[in-house]
């Protein structure tokens, strides 16, 4: 393939299907969807193996199985691992794959912006994760509170690795983020305003913005930290009369709205999934939208309930904790609809179904949980106690996870074009299902019963031993679960039954085209005349005011004249010059610029990269 | 669709109970070493009173929201002949409905909570006030009104309120102990207040808590207890810890000189020396050999656990300081011989 590059990177179209360098340079977002998706996947293994260890040794108690230090690394890089390198990108590998398909559009704005962001979240992963190589991964947790993180507690590198991975991250995913916004507020088809979007093209939306203005906080906060530790300036020192709650409210200003990061994703699958398996729209389409919107805006405006015994005072407590309830009034609002939405359907039990539903129930409980620690009083109880280690599990695993994995189920064959086994996919479901409670539900039990989080060790008089054996059994059948999940995945990808276009006769515009896409999506672009134009266009007798729909479908001939952007091997280039930059830091501020100055070759390659013969 | 074969009601409602029934026995776990809804004291109580408030709501609306679901899944699901379901778009009155009732719901949870809160905030006037120092990883306990200081074992006694004054000496820790109050954090540059009063019945009995903010290497071994005492109990308590300890004698007062020789006293403080400048970095031992436990309230004190401390404080207490930075470890001219260590845990046993 290689042969083929041109002296600026514009490699042949030909060439560009198949082999190891048309990923690397590959601009489609739908190629750039399945990067995320198997990267994603495939640190959630990695988190998940660090759970595995941690419930190991909290299985028994006074168990010597891990260290102590090993022990804080392991939790600190389980919840990195899963919040930012598994359940946000794999969020994202469906924002790439599916958003521009549900608007009808050929690709993203941008595309080799969007293979920058990709190349950049790879490799600050691999920075973040090569601390467990290079003395030490970070052991500080993963909301790393000052001043435990400075050079005096924490004199290793693993704080150091903390920031600058997640500074490469963060430009990861501002960059998708931005591209999103773009994509989806100017490329829609004709005819479809805003609100005739699908749900999860909202929320995408939704979670874009959240990103925008959520990550320079913390890109804020971790520069602070960095010149903190690097050359000594105090940020958060109380010695040099700042204060080390500064960074709790950057750190949780940034943080809150993250949490609706990882669940509005889920959220818009699941709008997608219920309507369809039970042939019925959704229910109150704009009021789950402005619920969606509303979450987004109210995120902003809780993040101290996370510091609620921190001494804020009774009126900021009495102020948070209001806002906070007041944010479960939305949330309950999407909920119903979705129930209503089941109502008087005809529901169809298939694999993303069951997930979506296991979704609904599981969110349930987290979201009742959440509101128990709104409360401050009763906050002080449960904070930092197993209590809240249930209560975001059941959110981001309940809610984020088995979302996603419906989205998975649901769209998966629409990307290969062959079907997920339901048999082994209902045996993933029921596993994962019941692995969830047996793990999580438990720890309720030991959080009330006053077990705190984030110890390595207890006595076995405390009575909390039966508990953590039971959650342990549980994550070890989560564990099984995965592997059912990934049995599936190879044999389906391999030897699934065919899916045909449109196999779960769906509602939007992805399933109007051929299974996989075509490289261009749409031979011609549709034009949409409401918020279900595939369905108003399969049952127009439903609708006695909808109009005709021109959805795209294969149009043998129109692609010779549609322009496709080519591929680029600069984006990687750029990411790796980046990455090679943070990480080098670490070494020594001078060596960074080896990676500054190929960062700036890589960017300066791009700018001038030719088109190149137009692909007609 | 080749597989459209329908979950069996039985088996969901069997994987609904899993669910529900740990959460309701919840309320169940008073009887565990360190539970948070058994309170022993106004300021528990008022928190539990909250708790509890919130948790039967929960209940209510988890059984309601769930229910609906479960139904709504068994009734509508599809069968053989089923047809082309109504195309329901909404229906703004059921909308503002499920709006307005959670919005209620809220209210009336809110209204306990800001209540509570303001009835818990300062420390009440009159208080017994006890200040308490973090440490990575041990609690220094100071008693301003009769000038002592000691570690990890809180008395107090049953007849008053108890202010506690929270400061910490290097990183956030947190103080908590269930049964008599919420935890607060301690943090950097600021004193955070906590207070509470004993009910009648507790006195004589022992309390656990533990530090519960992330703060290191050996936060799981930071914890404490409170002894709640009679008045008399208290004054005898505090009145023997300022009379001076017994000249030691034999092997312990070979210990007693070890404790200088080998640079013990460079960090530890004994015989009522009242530390409230902070001089010494390491806990007071006034009346060591009277305390039940040792090395944070993680053992108890008797004379095999001191011996296996003074023997590896690394191996129970990963990266403390003594271990690090005290001369009788790092200075191999100054190490400790099994007999050292012997007469030394005599000596600190005579510290009553």
């Amino acid at each position: 393939m290689a042969t083929a590059v041109g002296a600026f990177g514009g490699a042949d179209h030909a060439a560009s299907k198949s082999g190891v360098w048309s990923w690397i340079t590959t601009v489609d977002h739908k190629r750039i969807g399945i990067l995320y998706g198997v990267t994603a996947v495939t640190f959630f293994l990695i988190g998940g193996f660090e759970a595995l260890l941690i419930r190991l040794q909290l299985a028994e108690a006074e168990s010597t199985l891990i260290a102590a230090g090993l022990f804080n690394q392991l939790f600190t890089m389980h919840a990195l691992t899963m919040i930012f390198l598994a359940i946000m990108p794999l969020g994202a590998a469906f924002f790439n794959f599916i958003v521009p398909l549900q608007i009808g559009a050929r690709d993203v704005a941008f595309p080799r912006l969007n293979a920058l962001s990709y190349w950049l979240f790879l490799f600050g992963a691999l920075l973040l994760n090569s601390s467990f190589i290079f003395g030490g991964a970070p052991d500080v947790g993963w909301f790393a509170y000052a001043n435990l993180t400075a050079l005096e507690y924490s004199p290793s590198s693993a704080v150091d690795f903390f920031a600058l991975g997640m500074l490469v991250l963060g430009v990861s995913s501002l960059a998708a983020a931005l591209n999103f916004i773009i994509t989806i507020l100017n490329m829609r088809a004709p005819g479809m305003t805003l609100m005739r979007m699908p749900v999860f093209t909202w929320m995408t939306l939704v979670v874009s913005f959240l990103l925008v203005f959520a990550l320079p906080i913390l890109t804020v906060g971790l520069v602070q930290l960095l010149f903190w530790r690097e050359f000594g300036m105090p940020f958060f020192s109380a010695e040099a009369g700042a204060d080390p709650l500064l960074w709790q409210h950057i750190f949780w200003l940034f943080g809150h709205p993250e949490v609706y990061i990882l669940i509005l994703p889920a959220m818009g699958i699941v709008s997608e999934i219920l309507p369809t398996y039970s042939r019925k729209p959704l229910f109150g389409y704009s009021t789950v939208v402005f619920a969606g919107v509303a979450i987004g805006f109210m995120g902003f405006a809780v993040w101290a309930h996370h510091m609620f015994t921190v001494g804020l005072g009774s009126i900021a407590l009495a102020a948070f904790s209001a806002s906070t309830m007041l944010i479960a009034v939305p949330t309950g609002i999407k909920i119903f609809n979705w129930i209503a939405t089941l109502w008087g359907g005809s529901i169809q039990f298939t694999t993303a179904m069951l997930f979506a539903l296991g979704f609904v129930a599981l969110f349930v409980i987290g979201g009742l949980s959440g509101v128990m620690h709104a409360s401050p009083p009763v906050d002080t109880q449960q904070q930092d106690t197993y209590f809240v280690v249930a209560h975001p599990h059941y959110v981001l695993f309940g809610g984020s996870i088995m979302g996603l994995f419906g989205g998975i189920y649901y769209w998966f064959p629409k990307m290969t074009g062959r079907l997920l086994s339901e048999g082994w996919g209902k045996l993933h479901f029921w596993l994962m299902f019941i692995g969830m409670n047996v793990t999580f539900g438990p720890m309720h039990l030991v959080g009330i019963d006053g077990m705190p989080r984030r110890i390595n060790t207890y006595d076995e008089s405390m009575g909390w031993e039966l508990l953590n054996q039971i959650e342990t059994v549980g994550a070890f059948i989560i564990a099984l679960s995965v592997v059912v999940f990934l049995v599936n995945f190879f044999k389906s990808v391999k030897s699934g039954e065919p899916a045909g276009d449109d196999p779960w006769d769906g509602r939007t515009l992805e399933w109007s085209i051929a299974s996989p896409p075509p490289e261009y999506n749409f031979a011609r672009i549709p034009v949409v005349h409401s918020n279900e134009p595939l369905w108003d266009q399969k049952h127009p007798e439903l609708k006695h005011d909808a109009p005709p729909v021109i959805a795209g479908g294969a149009d043998e001939g129109a692609e010779e004249s549609i322009h496709m952007p080519n591929p680029s091997y600069w984006p990687i280039v750029v990411a790796f010059g980046t990455a090679l930059a943070a990480g080098l830091v670490i070494v020594n501020p001078w060596l960074a610029s080896i990676g500054a100055v190929i960062g700036v070759l890589g960017i300066y390659g791009w700018v001038f990269e030719p088109a190149g013969p137009e692909h007609h | 669709m080749a597989n459209r074969k329908h979950i069996r009601p039985k088996s969901l409602l069997v994987l609904l109970a899993l669910v529900v029934l740990p959460i309701l026995a919840a309320c169940g776990t008073v009887d565990s070493a360190q539970t948070t809804i058994n309170p022993q004291s106004d300021v528990a109580r008022e928190i539990q009173g909250t708790y509890a408030f919130i948790f039967w709501v929960s209940v209510v609306v988890f059984v309601v929201v769930e229910g609906a679901l479960v139904y709504a899944v068994f009734r509508y699901r599809r069968r053989p002949n089923s047809g082309m379901p109504k195309q329901t778009e909404g229906n703004m009155v059921l909308e503002v409905t499920w709006t307005i009732i959670p919005a209620l719901i809220l209210i009336a949870i809110a209204v306990p909570t800001w209540i509570t809160i303001f009835r818990t905030d300062d420390i009440p006037a009159g208080s017994y006030i006890i200040n308490v120092t973090g440490h990575q990883w041990w609690w220094e306990v100071e008693y301003p009104d009769v000038g002592l200081v000691t570690a990890n074992e809180i008395r107090v006694p049953s007849d008053r309120t108890i202010g506690f004054n929270l400061e910490t000496e290097d990183v956030l820790h947190s103080f908590w102990v269930p049964a008599l109050f919420g935890k607060i954090d301690l943090v950097p540059g600021r004193t955070n207040t906590v207070w509470f009063t004993p009910d009648a019945e507790t006195e004589g009995q022992m309390f656990l808590g533990q530090c519960v903010e992330f703060c290191g290497l050996s936060h799981a071994n930071m914890r404490m207890r409170i002894f709640v005492d009679s008045p008399d109990d208290f004054a005898a308590w505090t009145a023997g810890l300022q009379s001076p300890a017994p000249e030691p004698s034999g092997v312990a007062a070979t210990g007693h000189e070890l404790f200088s020789t080998k640079g013990c006293t460079v960090c530890h403080s004994i015989n009522g020396a009242y530390d409230a400048a902070g001089l010494f970095p390491a806990p007071n031992l006034t009346g060591f050999g009277s305390r039940v436990t040792l090395a944070g309230a993680i053992m108890e004190n008797n004379a095999t656990n001191l011996t296996a401390w003074l023997d590896n404080p690394e191996e129970i207490k990963p990266g403390n300081i003594m271990y690090k930075e005290a001369e009788a470890y790092k200075n191999p001219d100054l190490a400790l011989t099994d007999a050292d260590i012997g007469a030394l845990v005599a000596y600190l046993q005579t510290l009553q």
